[in-house]
C-alpha cells in the first residue's frame, strides 16, 4: 500500500504539467488516474477508491463524462448548493426575527408569570399537574425533619373571639393580592399545608407583579378546595397590576379591619397586629390564629432587608418547577439555595394552627413530630383579645 | 530530481494534476479552485462529540436535580430554563432528547459515514439535522417568549446543532457522491 501511494505521487508530479496543460487528459482511463489523483491530491480523504470502501473496483469506474453529463452534474451541484445555503439563510432569518421581536416586543419585560399571556394575572393558566403534585405530596418525613426550622410563630393567638366557622367546619380565610410577593411565597406553604387536610382542584399558576419580584406561585383564582375538616376561603383583592380583582365580602373586610388593620390607611389593629402597619397576606384560622402581612421567615426569600439584597426567588428564581421540587425535597441543592425548608416550616405552622382549631383532626397529620413541634411554639405564645 | 513534498512547486503541480484528472472524468468538484470538502466530516464529528458531552452533562444534572454550572440570575438563567415546563417535550426531558439527537448524529457524522455509499446514510443525516434545527427553533422561542431566560449550555447546543445543519445541508452533494459513483460504476 505504501508503495502504491508513493508511486502515484511521483508520477503525478511528472505528469502534472502535461495533464494540466491538456484538459482533455488524452482520454486517460479514469480508474487509474482517479486513483492517482485521489491519493496524490487528497491523501487525507483517501480519494475515490477509498471513499467507496473498496466496493467499486478501479477498473469499473465510469468512463469520462460527456459534455452534457458534465453540465448536468454542474447543474445538479449548483442546485444542491443553492438549496443548502438558502436553507441556512432561512434558519438564520427565523432566529434573527425571533431575537428582534423579543428585543422590540412589548411582551417581554422578563416576566416569568406564566399567566397565559395576560400580564394582569386575571386569567391565569392551569398549574402544571407535576408542580401541583410535587407540592401536595411532600413526604411526612420532610415535614418532620424540618419542624419549625427555628423560625418564630407567625400567628397571633387570640382568645375570647367568636369562632369563625362555615357549615360546622373551621373557616380559614386568606386575603391577599396577586401582585403581592409575600402572598406569592405564602401560597406555596398554603397549598402544601392545606393538602394535608383536603384537596385542591383547578389551581392556577401566576407570579407576583413584575415590579414586586415576579415570584412564581399558585393562584387560587377559579380553584376549589374540599376538606372534611375545614372550609378554605381565599380572596385575591387585587390583580398583578394592583387593580381590584376578586370581590371581597364585607364580612371578610371586617375581619381584616379587626385583626389586621385599616383598609384605607396605614393603621394597624393592635393587639392582634401590633404594627407597624396592616398588610397582606392576611390569614384567619377560625378567628383563633391570625397573621398579618409579610411573614418574617418567608420575607427573606423575596428580599433580604438585613443585607438589602434580592432573595433567591426574586425575579423568578430557579423557576416554578424547580421551586416545587425544592419544596418537595428541601435538602436538595436547589432546596438549600432557595431556603425551601422555610416553606415547610411555614406549612407546619399553618398545619398546627388548623389542628388546634379543628380539634386535632386528622390525627395522622396533627400528631406528627413536625406539626407538634410547631404546635408547641404556637402554644407558648401569649394569647391576646 | 523530484521536488520535496514541502516544496510549493510540488504542491502546485500535484493540485494541477489532480484537477486535470478530475476534469477528465467530468467531476466538477475537482475543477480549478475547488477543493474536496473534508472539513464537513471533521466539523460535524467534533460538533456532535461536543454536543453529546453537553447533553450527557445536562441529562445527569437533570436527573440529579442539580442546577448546571451557570448563572441563575437575570436573563441568563440555566436552572430556570432546565426546570421549566418547556424543558420536557412529550414528557421527555429535552436533555435526553439532546442525547437522542447527538448520539446518532455522531455516528452519521463520522468520516466513514460521509464516505458511505449506503443509500440511507445521507438522507438520515439530513433528516436528523433538519429535526434538530426544528427543535432549536422551538427551544429558542420557548427561552425568549415563554421562559424569559436563556441557558448558556442550551445555547451552546443550539449553535452546535446549527453548525451541523449548515455542514449537512450544504454538503448534500458531497454526501451523495459516493452513492452516485457506486451507481454509475454498476
Amino acid at each position: 500500500m505504501a508503495t502504491q501511494k508513493k508511486r502515484p505521487r511521483r508520477s503525478s508530479s511528472s505528469s502534472a504539467g502535461a495533464n494540466a496543460r491538456r484538459p482533455g487528459g488524452q482520454g486517460a482511463p479514469g480508474g487509474a488516474q482517479r486513483g492517482e489523483a485521489g491519493q496524490g491530491a487528497r491523501p487525507s480523504s483517501g480519494g475515490g477508491p477509498r471513499r467507496l470502501g473498496g466496493q467499486v473496483p478501479a477498473a469499473s469506474r465510469p468512463a469520462p463524462r460527456s459534455g452534457a453529463q458534465r453540465r448536468n452534474a454542474r447543474r445538479r451541484r449548483t442546485n444542491s448548493n443553492v438549496i443548502g445555503w438558502v436553507s441556512v439563510a432561512v434558519v438564520l432569518a427565523v432566529v434573527a426575527v425571533l431575537v428582534v421581536v423579543k428585543l422590540t416586543g412589548s411582551s417581554g419585560g422578563g416576566s416569568s408569570a406564566g399567566t397565559g399571556g395576560d400580564p394582569s394575572g386575571r386569567n391565569p393558566v392551569a398549574a402544571s399537574p407535576a408542580i401541583v403534585n410535587l407540592v401536595t405530596t411532600v413526604p411526612a418525613a420532610v415535614y418532620d425533619s424540618v419542624g419549625t426550622a427555628s423560625q418564630p410563630n407567625p400567628f397571633t393567638v387570640t382568645k375570647g373571639q367568636s369562632a369563625l366557622t362555615s357549615g360546622g367546619k373551621v373557616r380559614f380565610v386568606y386575603y391577599g393580592g396577586e401582585f403581592c410577593p409575600y402572598c406569592a411565597l405564602m401560597r406555596w406553604s398554603l397549598v402544601a399545608a392545606l393538602s394535608r387536610f383536603g384537596t385542591f382542584h383547578g389551581l392556577k399558576e401566576t407570579a407576583s407583579a413584575g415590579t414586586d419580584g415576579d415570584i412564581p406561585t399558585f393562584s387560587f383564582h377559579g380553584s376549589t378546595y374540599t376538606s372534611k375538616y375545614l372550609v378554605f376561603s381565599p380572596y385575591e383583592a387585587s390583580d398583578r397590576n394592583q387593580t381590584a380583582f376578586e370581590p371581597v365580602p364585607t364580612s371578610v373586610d371586617n375581619l381584616y379591619e379587626k385583626y389586621d388593620g385599616s383598609l384605607t390607611s396605614a393603621t394597624p389593629a393592635p393587639p392582634f397586629n401590633p404594627g407597624p402597619s396592616p398588610g397582606i397576606p392576611f390569614l384567619d384560622i377560625g378567628n383563633k390564629y391570625v397573621s398579618s402581612g409579610d411573614p418574617v421567615e418567608l420575607g427573606y426569600i423575596y428580599y433580604d432587608t438585613a443585607t438589602s439584597t434580592n432573595g433567591p426567588l426574586f425575579g423568578g428564581g430557579p423557576g416554578r418547577l424547580a421551586i416545587a421540587r425544592a419544596i418537595h425535597d428541601p435538602s436538595s441543592a436547589v432546596g438549600k439555595a432557595i431556603s425551601a425548608n422555610l416553606f415547610i416550616a411555614q406549612a407546619n405552622y399553618i398545619t398546627a394552627a388548623i389542628c388546634a382549631a379543628d380539634g386535632g383532626q386528622p390525627a395522622s397529620v396533627c400528631s406528627t413530630p413536625g406539626v407538634t413541634a410547631a404546635a408547641k411554639v404556637i402554644a407558648a405564645s401569649k394569647a391576646v383579645s | 530530481m523530484w521536488p520535496r513534498r514541502t516544496d510549493t512547486r510540488y504542491a502546485t503541480a500535484r493540485t494541477a494534476a489532480a484537477t486535470a484528472r478530475r476534469r477528465d472524468r467530468g467531476d466538477d468538484e475537482w475543477e480549478v479552485g475547488r477543493q474536496p470538502t473534508a472539513w464537513r466530516p471533521i466539523l460535524t464529528t467534533v460538533a456532535s462529540l461536543v454536543g453529546l458531552g453537553i447533553s450527557i452533562y445536562l441529562t445527569v444534572e437533570h436527573f440529579r436535580g442539580v442546577a448546571p454550572i451557570c448563572s441563575t440570575t437575570g436573563i441568563v438563567d440555566c436552572l430556570k430554563v432546565t426546570t421549566s415546563p418547556e424543558s420536557r417535550v412529550f414528557g421527555i426531558p429535552v436533555a435526553v432528547l439532546g442525547l437522542a439527537y447527538f448520539l446518532p448524529m455522531l455516528v452519521l457524522s463520522l468520516p466513514l459515514a460521509w464516505r458511505s455509499a449506503n443509500v440511507l446514510v445521507a438522507p438520515a443525516r439530513l433528516a436528523l439535522s433538519v429535526v434538530g434545527i426544528g427543535f432549536v427553533f422551538y427551544l429558542v422561542y420557548s427561552e425568549l417568549f415563554t421562559i424569559h431566560a436563556i441557558c448558556l449550555w442550551c445555547t451552546g447546543v443550539h449553535v452546535l446543532t446549527f453548525i451541523i445543519f449548515v455542514a449537512v445541508v450544504t454538503g448534500w452533494e458531497q454526501a451523495t457522491t459516493p452513492r452516485r459513483e457506486a451507481l454509475e460504476a454498476v
